[in-house]
């Protein structure tokens, strides 16, 4: 469903709402499958299951982490937040992840400073991280390194999720192919032709998923 | 001597969790462990244990891929959040498929089915086998045993059920299985358009059947496209005619 950028800049701020919100409702669910996976999400309460004898305030705080992403999920009613609200987000799914996987995943991150309150799409960080955990690190024997950044120039916000090893199945198996495929609609949607995503390897082995959204600082609504 | 077990999950938690949890049965000895399909082809082969518990999403090789490549082959149970294995898994001549999340409880009805596989008594439901994994619905095949394995049998080849008491024998076409449940269970996960339940101890298939017709006393009996003759109760006979309408 792309419509060239020539038509899309002709299309006035409410024809372009209407489409968003549409776009939205039909997403929302969408969004639920595919942000948290429901395999994600019987994985993770197997994880709860197993902990409860052996660790039991580990297991809590497991079942807290996913009943705030699940609360999340289906609260999140708004199609852009604060990269800190997205963050937090992510963070909590990496810290299920990094539960699950172990020594077989490491995160790094680097936010530049400041930039927590400029206004990005929601759960856009979430698909290309979960992307690189799904499709980078699961399939991996050896532990798999994420490279999670958000640099700002004076006019773009690019965000940059990076792993080691191929993305494998990125091009369509297991639905990696229609997160980033749904992401680049809501982008349009969303920025026409201002946001841009690009998704590739890297030399010397490894994945990029590149986000590129125009600078906007303040609350979102 | 106790049973040697293997474990292969790519998570150490889900590893670590069953292992506790296979504890509690003495009878039972975890002798390896894998977190990967390649490295549990290698374990199994070198440990030969009698039973193996298969994550499925693996790195490297799914669990199902690892069955076909062992030179030693040990009673499977899967384990997997992924329920759309599950056929795939029995064809594979699993003993039990088990769907994360499971405790404890789970895995004991899993571990009877194990102990039946090998060798003892069990009150296994071999309809179990496929609905406590995939849950309701009328079923589409039944696992029934030959030899050591399970092997999947398509409902619609199946002529007719009559209940033998504890057991179930099934009919298709020249072959006849013994599965040990109850004729009502049965019932109850058969497609009630094309299964009719004719008699206290009789189903049949009505894609079967040529003919329902009186013998020389007056009985109903419906006649089955094998030649099988099976009684038709006074009492079913009306809901035939009630299906019929």
């Amino acid at each position: 469903m792309s419509v060239p950028a020539g038509m899309l800049a002709t299309m006035d701020a409410n024809a372009r709402a209407a489409r968003a919100e549409a776009v939205s409702a039909r997403t929302q669910l969408a969004a639920l499958r595919a942000q948290l996976h429901p395999h994600f999400l019987f994985n993770a309460l197997h994880t709860v299951v197993q902990l409860i004898p052996v660790e039991p305030a580990r297991a809590a705080e497991a079942a807290e982490l996913v009943a705030e992403l699940l609360r999340a999920t289906i609260e999140e009613q708004r199609d852009q937040v604060r990269l800190g609200e997205e963050w937090s987000f992510v963070s909590r799914y990496l810290a299920i992840e990094r539960i699950r996987f172990g020594d077989r995943l490491v995160v790094r991150t680097d936010m530049g400073a400041g930039l927590l309150d400029e206004i990005v799409p929601s759960f856009a960080l979430q698909t290309l991280v979960e992307n690189a955990v799904r499709h980078g690190a699961a399939p991996r024997v050896a532990p798999t390194e994420i490279v999670v950044t958000a640099a700002g120039s004076a006019s773009e916000l690019t965000l940059s999720v990076r792993n080691e090893g191929d993305l494998a199945g990125v091009a369509g198996e297991n639905g990696a192919g229609t997160g980033l495929a749904r992401l680049r609609e809501r982008l349009t949607v969303l920025y026409g032709s201002a946001a841009r995503l690009a998704c590739g390897p890297i030399g010397g082995g490894g994945f990029e998923a590149v986000l590129v959204v125009p600078r906007h600082r303040g609350s979102a609504a | 001597m106790k049973v040697p077990a293997f474990v292969a999950d790519d998570e150490p938690i889900a590893r670590a969790g069953l292992r506790a949890m296979l504890g509690a049965f003495d009878w039972l000895e975890v002798v390896g462990e894998a977190a990967d399909g390649e490295s549990a082809v290698r374990g199994i082969n070198a440990l030969r244990p009698e039973l193996a518990f298969l994550d499925v999403q693996m790195p490297g090789l799914l669990g199902t891929a690892v069955p076909p490549r062992l030179e030693h082959r040990p009673f499977v149970v899967f384990t997997t959040a992924y329920s759309e294995h599950a056929v795939r898994a029995f064809e594979l001549g699993a003993v039990d498929y088990l769907l994360k999340p499971f405790g404890p409880a789970r895995l004991a009805a899993a571990m009877e089915r194990v102990r039946g596989a090998l060798g003892e008594p069990t009150s296994v439901d071999p309809i179990e086998r496929l609905s406590g994994a995939i849950g309701g619905g009328p079923i589409t095949r039944l696992f029934v045993r030959s030899g050591t394995t399970l092997v999947p049998l398509a409902v619609e080849r199946i002529s007719w059920f009559e209940a033998d008491g504890d057991y179930v024998i099934v009919r298709a076409g020249t072959t006849r299985h013994v599965l040990h449940l109850s004729l009502s269970h049965l019932a109850s996960r058969l497609d009630p358009k094309r299964f009719v339940r004719v008699h206290r101890t009789h189903i049949v298939n009505l894609d079967h059947v040529r003919a329902f017709k009186r013998d020389a006393g007056g009985n109903l009996e419906a006649e089955l496209i094998d030649g099988a003759r099976v009684p038709v109760s006074r009492a079913r006979a009306q809901d035939l005619r009630a299906l019929g309408r």
